[in-house]
């Protein structure tokens, strides 16, 4: 046990950084990570050229030192591209990700915290919608409502809160149950005050790890919609639509797909690992032999 | 003053065959605003149970709970909210009797700050942290890095900060080493006196309890089989179970018949100490046989 | 109170079972290296029972894995263990195998020792023979059955999972498979944890029964339960600080710990010691004590005081 008194840098950041265990993938995941935020945000400051210029001199271009990734069939820049679709997929996965969090959480707390009938209703509503597969619902809905990345992200959206309602739901029970609940009612908590001092610390650690492995699987729902077409229209630049794009050319201009490929693994892998890391720590079993 | 009357809790089991267990039976006692009433028993004998449902943790299934001729049996959302700082409980794991993420400070004066009362604060945490015996550089720190000892100290300290008009200690030094507990056990023993406040203390352990509390109530399966002042009962037992528990806890022999506590108890109707008593005659098997007497009320047939 | 007496006629001979010289078991951690066992010296000797007391995180745990070879890897351990005159220390796992259980029996301090899938005859039967030896089938029952009722257990506990007995059942179960092939030591860890006054009354008994005729090593932080041994060593910081017979170190301690300790129980008294147990990465200089001690000296902060006496002794500069 500590004996000594606490840093103001170790109030805010209790651990101890030799202890974190960042291995080197997931240093190297996070600068990856970084870089595509970067990228997404600041596109301008990344690509060499506009990414929808069409250049029918130079179509198919092998990857050189003025078309770092080439062109592909109208003579777009593809690593240009490649930048700007990192915006776009990152913005949608982030998107889906962040209403599915933010609704699935809330359901979760409320289900978990109040129990009875509210619990019973919230949970049938997620036993519904875990019933029907999630791809097929997105293909119904651009189906109606027209092809767009907008009809994409509403669709997943909808899918995607039910297994956060879940696990939240199941933190929250085993939370509740502990002592220091009972006695935050004792010292004259109410429900909103419990919930937002007591319960939510303890399932954002959760939420946190299980949203960062989501987002690679998010990116890959959007990138294989895109794919089939129901996503990113012609000439947004999305990772998965490139790919459809580039089916015509595979085996002349392969890096017409490798690249956009590529960017879509090493992001998926990105996210999976550090998600696992961080749900590694978050386990509190583990916290509490790292902080002791 | 509390006075519980025929408190009993019943938990429902199975989906097909729903079962119901007596967690609690039929139990009744008052304890004044100067004593310290002890609530003995080995584990699954409902003592713990008793215990969340006097600070209304549990709801009870039938009986009476009144504090200073109050009754807050049937309190329900915001008046139980509202009623809830005066009854107060130490628990038995100091590992979760804190929230592991908010510093030990903090937790200390929680009640304070919900109760609106943020003014004098800063004194009110000093008179407190004396009034425990902790330090203050342990106020910044988390639960983990503090000994099981202080986090109870801490957790009486907050429960007396709310001037509470019940005070339930729930094994409040089994998980704690022998050389700490008695500072624990003093601390709660000395704030009960000048706070004078109704205290329970549940224990398995006599020795405690004897050393703790004026009188005692001595629990088997959910029923109080003895009840008395602490002196009476334990040097004069009237009941074999209490005899027996006394004798195991000074580990001399004991005559009793092998088998577990409670078991074979579903076969009748009556005594639960029955399958296991070395007096037992067959009455005891027919019927439960009431707590008696005035001062020293025991549930046995032998007694009376 | 008056403790039982307990017969204490069979043989006891000289010959030390056990023998621990200067034992340092040390784990290697990020936040330090953590002595939990720091120089231990004694002897058990041949059908002699002892209880080694203290309380938590004196190291009294570590030393039951450290006998026998169950720490984890970050571990490292010196000194010399004899059992039965041969070193045990650092030997490798096939002969620690051979060991354990038929020479060395151990009964843990957790339930969850038990494996909740596994019927309780399954797991007896297993620790009766674990390397599906040669033994006949339906002796092994017929042995199980013995061991079982031997603990005072009934006949169709045997077909039971663990859940579906009590805490007190499932100790017992835990105490037959320790004795389960009749080793010469057993080593009993914290054997009254978690149960309550009558089944610890119960265990103890139970204890006292099945070592008549072997050597124990009794682990536990119960004062109470401790009088069962003719020894008591007490243990603090992870060295032994008082060692003796069991009723003098009751009605007589001598180190200001063991005074403490036994004046803080509740038929003693009730007084507490002040202070807390020292952390077992930075251990106090000189007398690990001194801090907590009401005789501490300018020489108790400096030397480190030695044990002495052989089957007796005491670790302290001021009663020495």
């Amino acid at each position: 046990m500590h004996k000594h008194a606490f840093s103001r840098f170790e109030q805010f950041f209790p651990y101890d950084i030799k202890s974190l265990g960042l291995s080197t993938g997931v240093v190297a995941s996070c600068i990856i990570l970084i870089l595509l935020l970067c990228m997404s945000v600041f596109p301008g400051v990344f690509a060499t050229h506009d990414p929808n210029t069409v250049d029918l001199d130079n179509r198919l271009v092998q990857p050189g030192v003025e078309h770092y990734f080439g062109t592909d069939h109208h003579g777009r820049d593809i690593y240009s591209r490649v930048v700007y679709g990192a915006r776009t997929s990152m913005a949608t996965a982030l998107s889906v990700v962040a209403i599915g969090v933010i609704v699935g959480t809330l359901l979760g707390l409320i289900a978990g915290y109040y129990g009875g009938i509210i619990d019973q209703v919230i949970m049938r509503i997620v036993d519904l919608f875990l019933a029907f597969p999630a791809t097929i619902l997105a293909i119904a809905l651009v189906g109606l409502f027209g092809p767009s990345l907008f009809n994409i992200v509403l669709a997943l959206s909808i899918m995607w809160w039910v297994s956060y309602a879940r696990i939240i739901r199941g933190v929250v029970l085993q939370v509740k149950e502990k002592d220091f609940i009972k006695g935050a009612y004792l010292m004259g908590g109410k429900n909103r005050y419990i919930i937002r001092k007591h319960i939510i610390p303890h399932v954002l650690s959760p939420i946190f790890a299980l949203a960062t492995l989501d987002v690679g699987s998010a990116i890959l729902h959007i990138t294989g919609l895109s794919f089939l077409g129901l996503g990113a229209q012609p000439p947004t630049a999305e990772w998965g639509s490139m790919i459809q794009g580039s089916i015509a050319f595979m085996e002349t201009a392969p890096q017409t797909m490798i690249f956009p490929g590529l960017c879509i693994i090493i992001t998926v892998i990105s996210f999976n690992y550090l998600g696992d890391w961080i749900k590694e720590r978050s386990d509190p079993v583990r916290m509490e032999k790292i902080t002791v | 003053m509390l006075v519980v009357e025929n408190l009993s809790k019943i938990y429902t089991s199975g989906f097909f065959r729903p079962q119901d267990f007596h967690a609690v039976k039929d139990v009744s006692f008052s304890v004044h605003k100067d004593e310290i009433f002890g609530l003995v028993g080995e584990s699954g004998s409902g003592k713990t149970t008793i215990g969340k449902m006097l600070v209304r943790l549990i709801d009870p299934t039938s009986g009476k709970i009144t504090i200073d001729k109050k009754d807050i049996t049937n309190m329900r959302g915001k008046e139980l909210r509202e009623y809830w700082t005066n009854l107060q409980m130490v628990f038995q794991d100091p590992r979760s009797s804190l929230n592991p993420r908010i510093k030990v400070g903090e937790s200390l004066i929680e009640g304070l700050k919900l109760s609106g009362n943020i003014d004098s604060i800063d004194e009110v945490t000093q008179d407190l942290l004396k009034s425990v015996n902790i330090r203050e550089e342990i106020l910044n720190r988390y639960p983990h890095e503090v000994s099981g000892g202080e986090i109870q100290r801490i957790v009486i300290a907050r429960a007396l900060s709310l001037n509470p008009k019940l005070l339930v200690a729930d094994e409040p030094t089994s998980n704690l080493d022998m050389s700490v507990q008695a500072q624990v056990l003093r601390l709660i023993k000395d704030l009960q006196r000048k706070h004078s406040i109704p205290c329970i203390l549940i224990s398995h352990d006599i020795e405690v309890v004897k050393w703790m509390c004026d009188r005692i109530a001595v629990m088997l399966n959910g029923r109080i089989v003895e009840e008395g002042i602490t002196n009476d009962v334990i040097h004069n037992p009237q009941h074999p179970y209490t005899q027996d528990l006394i004798k195991a806890t000074f580990l001399s022999d004991i005559p009793t018949v092998d088998g577990e506590p409670g078991e074979g108890h579903s076969l009748h109707n009556g005594c639960s100490y029955a399958g296991k008593c070395i007096f037992v005659k067959p009455e005891c098997l027919e019927n439960e046989i009431q707590l008696r007497g005035d001062h020293h009320k025991v549930a046995c047939i032998l007694a009376h | 109170m008056k403790s039982v007496p307990i017969d204490k006629t069979i043989q006891r001979s000289n010959e030390p079972i056990l023998k621990v010289k200067g034992l340092k078991t040390t784990f290697i951690t990020k936040n330090g290296d953590v002595r939990a066992v720091n120089g231990l010296d004694f002897n058990l000797n041949n059908g002699q029972r002892m209880a080694i007391i203290g309380e938590s995180g004196c190291g009294k745990s570590v030393l039951a894995q450290t006998i026998l070879n169950l720490l984890p890897n970050n571990a490292q351990v010196s000194g010399e263990i004899l059992f039965q005159n041969s070193a045990i220390l650092n030997q490798s796992d096939e002969q620690m195998v051979a060991l354990r259980g038929k020479l060395i029996g151990l009964i843990p301090q957790h339930l969850s020792s038990l494996n909740p899938l596994m019927k309780t005859h399954l797991q007896v039967e297993e620790a009766i023979q674990p390397d599906g030896g040669s033994q006949e089938k339906n002796d092994i029952s017929r042995k199980m059955l013995n061991l079982l009722n031997s603990v005072g257990l009934r006949t169709y506990v045997s077909e039971r999972h663990p859940h579906q007995l009590s805490g007190g059942m499932n100790r017992r179960v835990l105490i037959s498979m320790g004795i389960a092939q009749n080793p010469s030591l057993l080593l009993a860890d914290e054997p009254t944890t978690g149960l309550d006054t009558i089944l610890r009354h119960k265990t103890v008994k139970l204890l006292d029964r099945i070592t008549q005729d072997r050597s124990l090593l009794l682990i536990t932080h119960d004062i109470n339960v401790a009088r069962l041994c003719e020894t008591i060593a007490v243990m603090y910081a992870g060295e032994i600080i008082e060692k003796g017979s069991a009723e003098e170190i009751l009605e007589n301690p001598k180190h200001p710990y063991t005074e403490g300790l036994i004046a803080s129980m509740p038929s003693r008294g009730m007084s507490s010691i002040p202070g807390l147990s020292p952390s077992l990465i930075e251990i106090p200089s000189g007398c690990r004590f001194h801090p907590r001690c009401p005789l501490a000296t300018e020489q108790c902060m400096k030397i480190h005081p030695v044990l002495n006496g052989e089957q007796a002794g005491v670790r302290c500069h001021a009663c020495s």
